[in-house]
């Protein structure tokens, strides 16, 4: 598992205390750092260990910047995060909307890869989901830092359960049409949908050519106009689409898109046609493992990388936009204000 | 639409399986799969114990040199996501008939008959 680094605390813009829990302990730790992806210079700074397995360092100069990514030493022995290094937001704790893990195990779709990956991003919580909503039954969702969805095939998935898992902390729902074979408006949903407006959650959609076109996740939205129901990635799919999803958002309130897979120019572009209370920044992290949100060959559009992304997403958006769509649209959507408040 | 049917089935030979995907390609006999634009990929969910069952459906034709016709081959592989790795079986490839020829009849087949892996 990757150490945690986070800040101590928030508000002040221009210093801050960083604390570091890893398995590099005791005296002579250094958090050597760096601004918004490593722009020169790098710098380091003594951390001092204030208590078993904590060491905190103040970290100055922050207020021009917009993440801090670092690793920490002692001696010759580094700890950063297997390689992927760790990454802080300076004006928000990042909520990733599209996370998946499949369970305990050791691969990269485990739970382990996920908090590599979320560490090296600077997510602080994510939604997630998995196939079988029974792999997740085996993993410390809380710890983990997860809030969860439930998956449904309509026709299969019993309502009695999906009920159960809401009951247990389960936030909303997940539909993925396409792998499970029905179309995105299919009657046989209205029965979770409406089981998911009782219980006042969301629903994500997966959205892409096909069964999931976001014309049927329209068609969806419009017969349960009170249930906020995310576009997952948007569209996966060529840009026509990802155009179609945007004017069916912008004309459907409880439509809103997620921004898996999607370049930094085009969550801009979404962000600047439909607002940003209607944008939530998404990765569907880790299918691509630790090195999910900082992958070489770049894995978004085979053009950039998640962490290099951000850091142009967010320069280019003011402080309150880049917060809605990094963090505070996600809290609003999925209540994880609430559902953390009622754990 | 109507289609043809052909039930796959999958064995979970391990208590730590978190998911299995079918994935497949219908081409005219002969020709090989194009998988990254034709790839479709279905989840076999759990119906009795370990095994696993999804019911594929497929076209009744598929064009072959400008002509329809009701034999081609089905193309399809595995991926099974175990202790949070992805694991591919290898590919097979089966001949498939379609019962009707130039109907809107609905088939379904529950074997199949392998000619190549």
């Amino acid at each position: 598992m990757p150490g945690v680094v986070a800040w101590l605390s928030t508000g002040d813009q221009s210093s801050r205390w960083l604390a570091y829990r890893g398995r590099l302990q005791g005296s002579g730790l250094r958090l050597h750092y760096g601004f918004d992806g490593w722009k020169e210079p790098v710098r380091e700074v003594a951390l001092e260990t204030v208590a078993e397995n904590l060491a905190v360092a103040e970290l100055k100069d922050l207020e021009s910047h917009f993440a801090l990514d670092c690793a920490v030493a002692r001696d010759d022995e580094w700890d950063n995060n297997g390689g992927g290094d760790y990454r802080l937001w300076i004006g928000f704790d990042a909520i990733d909307a599209h996370l998946h893990v499949s369970g305990a195990g050791a691969g990269p779709l485990g739970i382990g890869s996920l908090g590599s990956a979320m560490a090296s991003a600077g997510i602080v919580a994510g939604i997630s989901s998995w196939i079988d909503n029974r792999a997740l039954d085996g993993i410390d969702s809380e710890s983990a830092r997860l809030f969860s969805l439930v998956w449904v095939r309509p026709g299969e998935t019993p309502l009695k359960e999906v009920r159960r898992r809401l009951a247990m902390g389960a936030i909303g729902l997940k539909l993925h049409p396409t792998i499970d074979d029905y179309r995105a408006d299919d009657s046989a949903l209205d029965p979770y949908l409406e089981v998911a407006a009782q219980a006042g959650c969301p629903v994500a959609c997966h959205s892409a050519p096909g069964d999931a076109d976001p014309d049927h996740i329209r068609r969806l939205a419009e017969r349960f106009p009170t249930l906020p129901i995310i576009l997952y990635h948007t569209y996966l799919g060529p840009h026509e689409g990802r155009v179609r999803a945007l004017e069916h958002a912008l004309e459907q309130p409880n439509l809103y898109l997620e921004t898996s897979w999607c370049r930094a120019a085009v969550v801009r572009e979404l962000i600047t046609n439909v607002g940003a209370d209607r944008v939530l920044f998404g990765s569907d992290a880790s299918i691509d493992g630790a090195a999910h949100y900082k992958r070489h060959p770049p894995n978004v559009e085979g053009t950039e990388t998640y962490n290099t992304g951000l850091i142009n997403l967010i320069r280019s958006l003011d402080d309150d936009t880049a917060r809605k769509v990094m963090s505070d649209n996600a809290r609003r959507i999925f209540g994880l204000d609430t559902a953390a408040r009622d754990a | 639409m109507p289609y043809h049917v052909i039930e796959k089935t999958f064995r979970d030979y391990a208590d730590d399986i978190e998911g299995v995907n079918i994935h497949y390609v219908v081409t005219p006999i002969g020709e090989s799969p194009d998988w990254n634009r034709q790839r479709v990929s279905r989840f076999m969910p759990l119906m009795d114990g370990r095994i696993r069952r999804k019911s594929l459906r497929l076209p009744l034709f598929v064009d072959q040199n400008g002509q329809r016709t009701n034999r081609y081959n089905l193309h399809h592989y595995f991926e099974i996501i175990q202790g949070g790795e992805r694991r591919y079986s290898p590919a097979f490839v089966e001949e498939v008939v379609t019962a009707m020829e130039n109907t809107a009849q609905v088939s379904v087949t529950t074997g199949a008959r392998f000619v190549k892996a």
